[in-house]
This record gives structure tokens, C-alpha cells and sequence, in this order.
């Protein structure tokens, strides 16, 4: 097995050439952010998903921990892109005034500004953004999540019950026609059966009727 | 179309004369003696930049700063048990994306830097450049040597980081030289390694397109906005008056705000259509300039190892003639030695001043073809000279080292510095897309771990709180119960 020439293989392809390339240093920092981002969307649909059928957790706690899970994913998506972005672009001419009086040499002024820019991003978007706003906005946000969730569940088991009702009249109904259907049915049988044994009866009453003429007819043939 | 042909490129002397290890010596070495301390923290942290210090600074914010803000919530109107059981989510999570997330994807990142080390591949080629995790083992070792000999020197050794970064350079050079060196061989001796014959034409120099890097592309780029501005408007950029952190050196500086301010100032309004036909001026010119510069500054190149090789081949007879003196005089060791070193140091000087003689001579343009140096040359040969004198080690100012085996004619040292060049564009390149890869594939390999991390929280967390905060999980229940016994 020559891992170079399948490694070749791979990374000449038409598809890994137009996803990676060595000019797309230029689009780091967007790179960077859509890859934050992405991460964030599918952690929260990830995580929300889960905490909603997390039978471990208890029942009365369960939608809070998702309200929280989607609240959080909504607000680190939204300030990343916003004030994220915005406060990444200004560090550097925040350091350029706040330092305008340095001693540093050249060389050491592009280094701190490197770690300038490199702490304050981190601090305020993995701690301020994600840590204090996102969760003193999310707290109340998932509250409201958690309170729509139980009407829905509310209304949901309203229209349940409802259609249960309903389904059980139903059955009633129809048990009761059916009932009546049958009865009818037996009614119906039964007033068979009796015309039957009237029609048996009025012909047996026919047949000695019947009889007479031919006794007579009898008596007829037999004078001469 | 203002024409390309007469684009001013002196310039390009300056880039000769930053060497592969100097150049990144002295880009490393931040004096932070004059700095003071909050500005010496700044520098520190610019040290710790990479994934694990991300990593902590997000767990601690995780771990110390959200539970508080989840809990001391005024806008919530979740009871305080409930608050409480939720923020305790925070810490747990924290623990479990350092210790799951970040020793995979540690693992995932070596595991890359070391097949671009190892293997050749066509877009990414790291052999000549290993990365510091490919020579940690090295790095140790010549860390515990240093160590013992300043043990039994009875030296205070200096501070460990700086000591590891600088054998991490020191072992990045050893590869790069060896490298060059193995492949500078294998053309002389024509059986070139496959990755290398890939770049090669049929008589031995090596292709232009395989030696322009991303670097040589933005120079040309910026030498075309110039060459645009100072033919259709008459304007040198240079007077604008915008200082080193606002040029005009790319395509996207001309978006910038003050960048167009002082173009008005000049009543020039960079306006859409004008960035536009910039764009397609410079698009369809920049490989042709890259190519040109590429190009003259190899034959440059050449040209100033032709004048060097001769020199340093007439003080190497000259020290060798010298040394045969001395034996058949007979001197004595001790003597033999010190006499050689003056002779070395002297013959070196005079390397030296031959070249700043040469450097006040020179003609500012030379005819083309013409092997004799012009005023950029001279100059680059003198500061080649004088830098091994000033900069380099013991080694690197013995006439003897002197490299002189990559031949002697044009053609030969052009071949020479064809596979320097191409060697750290395919280094450049490399680092490049490596750093792309890891950033595109890392997202894929942290999304997949994710079911992973995201199931082991979730398993935990209730287990947990069940467990160590069982107070908080049923504090409804209990509270109902509390009722009930009432």
C-alpha cells in the first residue's frame, strides 16, 4: 500500500481542489467564524433534541434544560456574527490608540498586539458573549420556550382528549346502532319466523279447506 | 492598458538578503526587555496562541462564569432549585469537552502533521519543514543534553520554552538543509525523487508555475496597483501618507475607508467600477508579473553564487596553499592552529572588503545576459558575506565551509537555486494548506464526535446531580412529600 500515491489520489480530486487550497488563508478569519458557527447550530439542535427525551432528567426539569440548550444556540450564533465579528475587527486599532506611547520595539509591539487581539477576542466572545450575556438573556428566553412547549403540550392533550371523547361517542353510537341494527335485524327475524308460521298456519287452514270440495266431489262421483 | 514591461522591481534586492534561518531568527526573537509588564503579559499570551489555550480559556468561562449569571438571574422566573440544577450543567459540560474533545481532535492534528512529514504528497510537503509536534522527541533529547552540560559546567541553564523554541529551529533548519541538500545531489547526480521530477522539464530546471507562492503573488499584486495608479493618475502611492498599517498593498486595502479618504484627498474617488477595473487589470496581469519576478530574481540569484563560488574557490586554494606552507615549514600543532585561524580570519576580512569594494563599483544596470553584478548584486553579496561574519556561528566563518560543490557555471547554479526556491514555495504552499485542511476537516471530526461528547453528557448530568446534588434533582417531589407528611 503506497500512502503517497493515495494520499495523492485523494487530495488531486475534483472535489478536495475546490473545497481546500493554500490561497484560502485569505478567508481565514471567515472560515473561522462559519466553522463557530456551524459548530453552535448543530450542538444546539444536537443538544436540545436530546435534553427533550432525556427520561433521566426529571420530567418537571426537562423542557428548562432544552429551553436553555436552544436559547443558548440561538444568542452564541447571533452575537458571534455580530458583535463577535465587530470586536475582532477593532482590537487591532484599539491596541494601535491605547499603545500609542509604547517603548517596544518593532518587533515586540506586533507580538503584544497578537496577544491583545488573541485575548480580548477570547475573552469576550468565549466569556462575556457565551458565558454572561448568552446566559442572562437565555435564562428568561427559556422560560418563554418552556412555556410555549407546555401550552403546545397543553393543547395537544386537549385535542387528544377531545378526539378520544369523540371516538368514544362514537363507539357508543355506533355500539348502540349496532345494537339497533341487530335488534331490528332480530325484529325483523322474528316477524319472519312468525309470518312464516302464520303463512304455515293459514296454509295448513288452506289445505283443510281445501280438502272439503273434493270430499263433496267424492260423494258426487260416487251417487251415480 | 498601461504596460507591465517597465514595472519597477528593485525592491526584490531587499528579499535576497533574509536567509531561510535569520531571517526567521530574528522574526523570533522579541526583546521584551524595554516592554512593561502588562505589555510583557501581552507578548506571553501571543506565545500561548493554539487550540488548548482556546480550549482552557472557554472552560473556565464555561466552568466559573455561566452558572453564576444562570443562577443570579433577575430576569428568570424559574425557581431557584431549578436554576441551580441547570447551571450545574455548565461545569460538567466543561469537564467533558476537555477531557473527550480535545484529546481527539490533539490526537486528529498530529496525526496530520505527521503524514505531511512523512509522506510526499503532491499539495502537501512537509519534510523539509517538520512541525514541532513531528520533532518533539528531538526537541527532549537536545533539551536533557543541554541540561547535563549545563550541569556539569556548573551554567544556570536558561528559561525552558525559549531553550525548546530554539532547538525546534534549529532542528527545522538541520531538516530543511538536508533536504535541500539530498535533493541538490540527486539532480547533479539525475535520479531526482519522483515528487521532484513532477516539477521538472525535460532539461533539468524546474517549472515556473511550481516556484510561484502565494507570497510572490501578492508582491506582483502590489507592484501592479503602483505601476496602475502612477500610470492612468500620475500618483505614487508611497505620498499618500497612509503609513506602514494602511498600504495600498492588495486589492482589499483599497475597501478600506482611510485608504479612500486619502485617494480623495488627492481627488481620486476609488468608486465601484474603478475597484472593478482595477480587479481585471490586475487578475489578468499577475501570474505574467509573478513569472517575470520569480524569474529575474533566480537569475539574480545565479548570477551572485557565480561571483561567490569563484571567489570563495580562489580563498580556499589561497588557505590550502597556505596550509602547505606551513607543513612543509613544519610548524609545530598549537602553532599550526593558530596560525591557520588568523590566516582563515584574514582571508575572510578580505572576503569581506573585496565585496564592499565591489558594492561602491558596481553599475546600477548591467546589459542583459552579462554575468557582471549590478549595484543590487554587489550589494546582496556583500551582505551575504558580512552576515556569516556578524550573525553566523564558529562553522559558518571557516573559509573551508564554504559551499562551493554546486558547481561553476550559470547553468548549474541556476539549476541550484531553482530547487531553493522551489523547495520553500512547496514549503509555503504546504503550510498553507495544511492549516486550511485542518480547519475544514477539524469541523467535520468535531461534529462527528459530537453524538459522542453530546450522549456523554447527557448520560452524566441527571446521574450525577441524581447522585452528588439529589436535593436539587427531586425538589419538587420532596417539597410535595414534605407536604403530604404535613
Amino acid at each position: 500500500m503506497n500512502v503517497t500515491k493515495i494520499g495523492n489520489r485523494f487530495l488531486n480530486s475534483r472535489f478536495m481542489n475546490a473545497v481546500c487550497s493554500e490561497r484560502a488563508g485569505d478567508a481565514a478569519a471567515t472560515i473561522a467564524l462559519l466553522s463557530t458557527t456551524t459548530k453552535d447550530l448543530v450542538n444546539c439542535a444536537y443538544y436540545t433534541t436530546q435534553s427533550l427525551h432525556n427520561k433521566k432528567i426529571p420530567e418537571e426539569k426537562r423542557k428548562f434544560v432544552a429551553g436553555i440548550d436552544l436559547s443558548n444556540g440561538i444568542l452564541n450564533v447571533l452575537s458571534q456574527l455580530t458583535i463577535g465579528m465587530y470586536i475582532k475587527n477593532k482590537t487591532p486599532v484599539a491596541f494601535d490608540y491605547l499603545f500609542r506611547n509604547s517603548k517596544m520595539s518593532k518587533n515586540a509591539y506586533n507580538a503584544a498586539k497578537g496577544g491583545f487581539s488573541l485575548i480580548v477576542t477570547l475573552v469576550v466572545a468565549q466569556v462575556l458573549l457565551k458565558r454572561i450575556l448568552t446566559p442572562f438573556i437565555s435564562t428568561p428566553m427559556a422560560h418563554y420556550f418552556k412555556e410555549y412547549a407546555d401550552k403546545k403540550d397543553a393543547a395537544t392533550k386537549k385535542t387528544n382528549n377531545e378526539q378520544d371523547k369523540n371516538t368514544k361517542t362514537a363507539k357508543d353510537d355506533k355500539t348502540e346502532k349496532t345494537k339497533e341494527t341487530e335488534k331490528t335485524k332480530q325484529t325483523i327475524a322474528t316477524e319472519k319466523t312468525e309470518t312464516q308460521q302464520n303463512s304455515k298456519v293459514s296454509i295448513n287452514s288452506m289445505n283443510t279447506n281445501l280438502s272439503s270440495p273434493f270430499k263433496s266431489f267424492e260423494g258426487l262421483l260416487k251417487v251415480k | 492598458m498601461p504596460g507591465i514591461s517597465n514595472i519597477n522591481r528593485t525592491n526584490f534586492a531587499k528579499a535576497f538578503n533574509r536567509g531561510y534561518v535569520y531571517g526567521r531568527a530574528s522574526a523570533s526573537n522579541v526583546s521584551s526587555a524595554d516592554a512593561k509588564w502588562y505589555e510583557a503579559a501581552l507578548i506571553k499570551f501571543k506565545e500561548c496562541q493554539g487550540e488548548t489555550f482556546n480550549n482552557l480559556v472557554t472552560a473556565v468561562g464555561t466552568a466559573g462564569v455561566a452558572p453564576i449569571f444562570i443562577i443570579h438571574n433577575p430576569l428568570a422566573k424559574e425557581d431557584k432549585q431549578t436554576k441551580e440544577y441547570t447551571a450545574a450543567r455548565q461545569p460538567i459540560s466543561a469537564i467533558i469537552t476537555l477531557g473527550a474533545q480535545v484529546p481527539i481532535m490533539d490526537a486528529y492534528n498530529k496525526a496530520l502533521e505527521y503524514a505531511a512529514t512523512r509522506y510526499h504528497f503532491d499539495k502537501c510537503d512537509l519534510s523539509a519543514a517538520p512541525p514541532q509536534s513531528y520533532l518533539k522527541n528531538g526537541i527532549k533529547h537536545l533539551y536533557k543534553d543541554y541540561i547535563y552540560q549545563c550541569a556539569i559546567n556548573g551554567i544556570e541553564p536558561e528559561k525552558k520554552k525559549a531553550k525548546m523554541k530554539e532547538f525546534y529551529y534549529q532542528l527545522k533548519d538541520e531538516a530543511f538543509y538536508r533536504e535541500l541538500k539530498n535533493l541538490r545531489e540527486s539532480a547533479r547526480n539525475g535520479n531526482v525523487p519522483e515528487y521532484l521530477a513532477k516539477s521538472m522539464t525535460a532539461d533539468g530546471h524546474i517549472k515556473i508555475e511550481d516556484m510561484i507562492s502565494p507570497k510572490d503573488l501578492k508582491d506582483a499584486e502590489r507592484q501592479l496597483l503602483e505601476h496602475y495608479f502612477k500610470e492612468v493618475f500620475g500618483l505614487d502611492v508611497a505620498d499618500l501618507g497612509l503609513g506602514e498599517k494602511k498600504k495600498v498593498d492588495s486589492l482589499d486595502a483599497l475597501k478600506k475607508k482611510a485608504v479612500k479618504q486619502a485617494f480623495k484627498e488627492k481627488n481620486i474617488d476609488i468608486d465601484k467600477n474603478l475597484i472593478k477595473t482595477i480587479k481585471t487589470f490586475v487578475n489578468e496581469n499577475v501570474d505574467e508579473v509573478a513569472r517575470m519576478n520569480v524569474e529575474e530574481h533566480l537569475r539574480r540569484q545565479a548570477k551572485v553564487k557565480v561571483y561567490s563560488s569563484n571567489l570563495y574557490r580562489k580563498a580556499k586554494e589561497e588557505l590550502a596553499e597556505y596550509q602547505r606552507k606551513l607543513i612543509v615549514e613544519k610548524v609545530p600543532n598549537n602553532e599550526f592552529q593558530r596560525l591557520m585561524k588568523i590566516k582563515n580570519d584574514e582571508l575572510f576580512e578580505g572576503l569581506r572588503k573585496h565585496a564592499e569594494q565591489l558594492r561602491e563599483t558596481a553599475p546600477k544596470s548591467v546589459p542583459e545576459g552579462s554575468l557582471i553584478l549590478d549595484a543590487a548584486e554587489a550589494d546582496t553579496l556583500y551582505n551575504k558575506i558580512n552576515t556569516k561574519l556578524t550573525m553566523g556561528s564558529a562553522d559558518d566563518k571557516l573559509i573551508r565551509h564554504l559551499r562551493t560543490s554546486e558547481g561553476s557555471t550559470f547553468d548549474e547554479l541556476l539549476k541550484s537555486v531553482q530547487i531553493k526556491k522551489w523547495l520553500t514555495t512547496r514549503i509555503n504552499k504546504s503550510e498553507k494548506y495544511l492549516s486550511d485542511f485542518k480547519q475544514k476537516s477539524g469541523l467535520v471530526v468535531g461534529l462527528a464526535i459530537l453524538p459522542f461528547t453530546c450522549g456523554l453528557l447527557n448520560w452524566a448530568y441527571p446521574r450525577i446531580m441524581e447522585e452528588w446534588f439529589p436535593n436539587l434533582a427531586h425538589a419538587k417531589s420532596a417539597s410535595s412529600e414534605k407536604k403530604e407528611a404535613k
